[in-house]
């Protein structure tokens, strides 16, 4: 989880599906994005132990540790809850989302979802934090 | 014999009323008798007869006011039998003297003829009066006024008493007769009532559904066998237990238990109480948890007032699994689609990207997502399909004589492309005769068991297809060095929506696909089953016939 360098942002996908992450890896990467990833909540506490990324992309249906649970592992601890979070959502989890918004999760992304906009939400979320 | 005759009911006052007038007007004319016949006796001054008489009239008087009123015929029968001997002791007086003894005799006579045909019910004047007429003949001339006297009066009681018990004994009779009747008839209608509660403790027995009944106060005063069967608690057990405490011990860890009798209020006697029906989740006495569809049912006294209530139950621990499992299912596959499709939209539009420039090499692995996504879901789809066409009975079968060797080699050629962690081995000779089975479903269960080797060995390694020809049939057997089936699951595996491990460890499914491979193995006439040991792998196999040679043969020489 190495920063490729000054201005290449970096970002961690949590996602148990592995078809999925390649799909967001491919679309971050080709615009100059770091990507790094993880099978579930638990893989993403180690990684974020070690290094935090500027940008989590947070699957919430997993086995294991789910979203939720990791977003309040994030909001307990002082390193970790600045790091802004994007849910990744299926239809009809509202109220997953509105918890996610009450953990601090400062977007969403609903499944299934057109890459390119998914881009622009993960840019637009980095530009925020620019601000 | 005549003793036992009339047994007087001292609860029946009409009959004791009777009965003591009767003994007390035998007890009258007796001493009236005795006092006519022993003044003349006393101004003779001849004391021992007098004394004689007396004794006997004093006894007879003790016998009626001792012996009690239900053995009335011992009463009146010792009460003649004291007087009787005075005058047996009196005639023995006089048959020295010069005195005529036959008014003594006629007493005697008199006496016992009035008690035996007392009971007897008729004679009773004739014998009296014609013993009372002619003994005045057989005494002495100076006696005979005093004596006839006393033997009209005599005969006037002896009538009156007579007459009484006569009644008394008419009445007894009768009312023992209409005794026997209504004994008769109660005995039937006991017998019949008797008949009607076994045939409602046979029903009871027999019906499958537990059935209760509790009283007002919420005791239970009945429990079936089902009852008994359903919850392990036997009838000695639960009869005047209180229905809203009864349950079995709650498992550890298991949380609480409703009572059988569930959160039905206690029944209040004025409650416009009709039925109700409700569903609760108990524990058996094993601490088993069981779900309890229960409906009740007021019982009512004559007077509409509530008696009691019944309740019919059933285990729908199954159903409520069942349930439970649809549920879950439905979330499963909804789940199971979007994946895959959220997939194949998202690599379709990536490369549909106007804005980023993708290498040939990436455009072809977004490609393979794309098949592999789409495959799964066409899998997910055919599996759900083959599901509702089992479950209405509806699967149609096309047995042909098919191939060994490419079937299996098609399976894992179109799987090979998915995975790049496992390495698949082809067990299959060359020379192998055809089965019988339907192509498609064969490739069906194929990919199914290769399907979930893979997802069962997330760490990658070998997967081992085999074929074997053994005792007449093929064997098809799918290997792996995965995760293993626990044995608790391993006999639940080819379970409708049953899954392992849930999800627990990230393997995702419908639970669908080894319901499905067993119903479509059984349809070809085949028998799956799997061995399995944790941490070392799963073996899944099932045997199929082969393709009568014939078949076969017709084939191969429409094929050259």
């Amino acid at each position: 989880m190495e920063s490729s360098g000054i201005g290449s942002k970096h970002i961690l996908i949590v996602d148990d599906e592995a078809s999925l992450r390649t799909l967001v890896r491919a679309n971050l990467e080709v615009d100059g994005l770091v990507v790094s990833e993880a099978v579930d909540g638990i893989e993403a506490m180690k990684m974020l132990a070690e290094s935090q990324p500027d940008l989590i992309l947070l699957d919430i249906m997993m086995p294991g540790k789910d979203g939720i649970e990791v977003l309040e592992n994030l909001a307990a601890d002082e390193k970790l809850k600045g790091i802004p979070v994007i849910l990744l959502t299926a239809k009809g989890e509202q109220e997953d989302l509105e918890k996610g918004a009450e953990l601090g999760a400062c977007g969403h992304i609903t499944k299934p979802f057109d890459p390119e906009q998914m881009v622009r939400t993960v840019k637009a979320a980095l530009g925020m934090i620019r601000r | 014999m005549f003793l036992d005759r009339v047994i007087v009911r001292q609860q029946d006052p009409r009959q004791l009323r009777m009965a003591k007038s009767a003994a007390w007007i035998y007890w009258l004319g007796i001493i009236v008798v005795f006092t006519g016949t022993m003044l003349p006796l006393a101004s003779e001054i001849d004391r021992v007869p007098v004394l004689l008489l007396t004794l006997g009239g004093l006894l007879s008087t003790v016998a009626v006011i001792l012996i009690p009123w239900d053995r009335f015929s011992y009463k009146i029968f010792y009460a003649m039998a004291a007087l009787a001997c005075s005058h047996i002791a009196t005639l023995i007086y006089y048959s020295g003297g010069v005195e005529s003894p036959f008014g003594e005799l006629y007493f005697l006579i008199a006496i016992w003829a009035a008690y035996f045909f007392s009971f007897r019910g008729y004679a009773l004047v004739a014998s009296t009066a014609i013993a009372s007429f002619l003994a005045p003949y057989f005494y002495d001339y100076q006696y005979d006024v005093v004596h006839i006297t006393s033997a009209i009066i005599h005969i006037l009681f002896m009538l009156i008493a007579g007459g009484l018990v006569n009644l008394l004994v008419q009445q007894v009779r009768d009312r023992n007769a209409d005794l026997s009747r209504t004994t008769m008839t109660l005995a039937q209608k006991v017998r019949q009532e008797l008949r009607e509660q076994e045939k409602t403790a046979a029903v009871l027995a027999s019906v499958a559904d537990g059935v209760y009944v509790v009283d007002t106060s919420g005791h239970i005063v009945l429990w079936n066998k089902a009852a008994a069967l359903i919850t392990g608690f036997s009838e000695e057990e639960m009869i005047g237990r209180d229905c809203y405490g009864a349950t079995g011990e709650a498992p550890e860890g298991g949380g609480g238990c409703t009572p059988f009798c569930g959160s039905v209020a206690p029944l209040d006697a004025d409650s416009n109480f009709s039925s109700t029906g409700y569903e609760v989740l108990t524990c058996r006495k094993d601490s088993e948890k069981i779900w309890l569809s229960v409906s009740a049912a007021p019982i009512r006294d004559p007077d509409g007032s509530i008696a009691g209530v019944v309740h019919v139950f059933r285990d729908i621990s199954e159903y409520k699994e069942i349930d439970r499992m649809k549920s879950d299912f439905v979330a499963t596959v909804s789940h199971e689609l979007r994946t895959p499709l959220t997939s194949i939209l998202g690599f379709s539009k990536t490369l549909l990207r106007t804005d980023a420039r993708f290498s040939d090499a990436s455009r072809e692995s977004f490609l393979l997502e794309i098949v592999r996504e789409g495959e799964r879901l066409a899998r997910l789809i055919e599996d759900v399909l083959s599901v509702s066409r089992i479950e209405a009975g509806k699967l149609r079968l096309d047995l042909k004589a098919v191939d060994v060797g490419p079937a299996v080699g098609q399976v894992v050629k179109n799987m090979a492309r998915l995975t790049s962690i496992h390495n698949f081995v082809i067990n299959v000779a060359d020379d192998l005769p055809r089965v019988s089975a339907d192509p498609d479903k064969l490739y069906q269960v194929l990919l199914n068991l290769v399907v979930n080797a893979i997802k069962y060995s997330p760490d990658g390694g070998p997967i081992t297809v085999t074929a074997i020809e053994r005792d007449g049939r093929m064997r098809f057997e799918v290997t792996d060095q995965g995760v293993g089936i626990s044995v608790e699951h391993l006999p639940h595996v080819f379970e409708r929506f049953y899954r392992a491990a849930r999800g627990k460890n990230g393997v995702k499914g419908t639970g669908l696909g080894l319901f499905v491979s067993k119903s479509l193995v059984e349809q070809m006439g085949g028998k799956i089953r799997v061995e399995s040991e944790v941490g070392q792998g799963s073996r899944f196999f099932f045997d199929l016939p082969l393709a009568p040679a014939e078949e076969a043969e017709a084939e191969d020489k429409i094929a050259s």
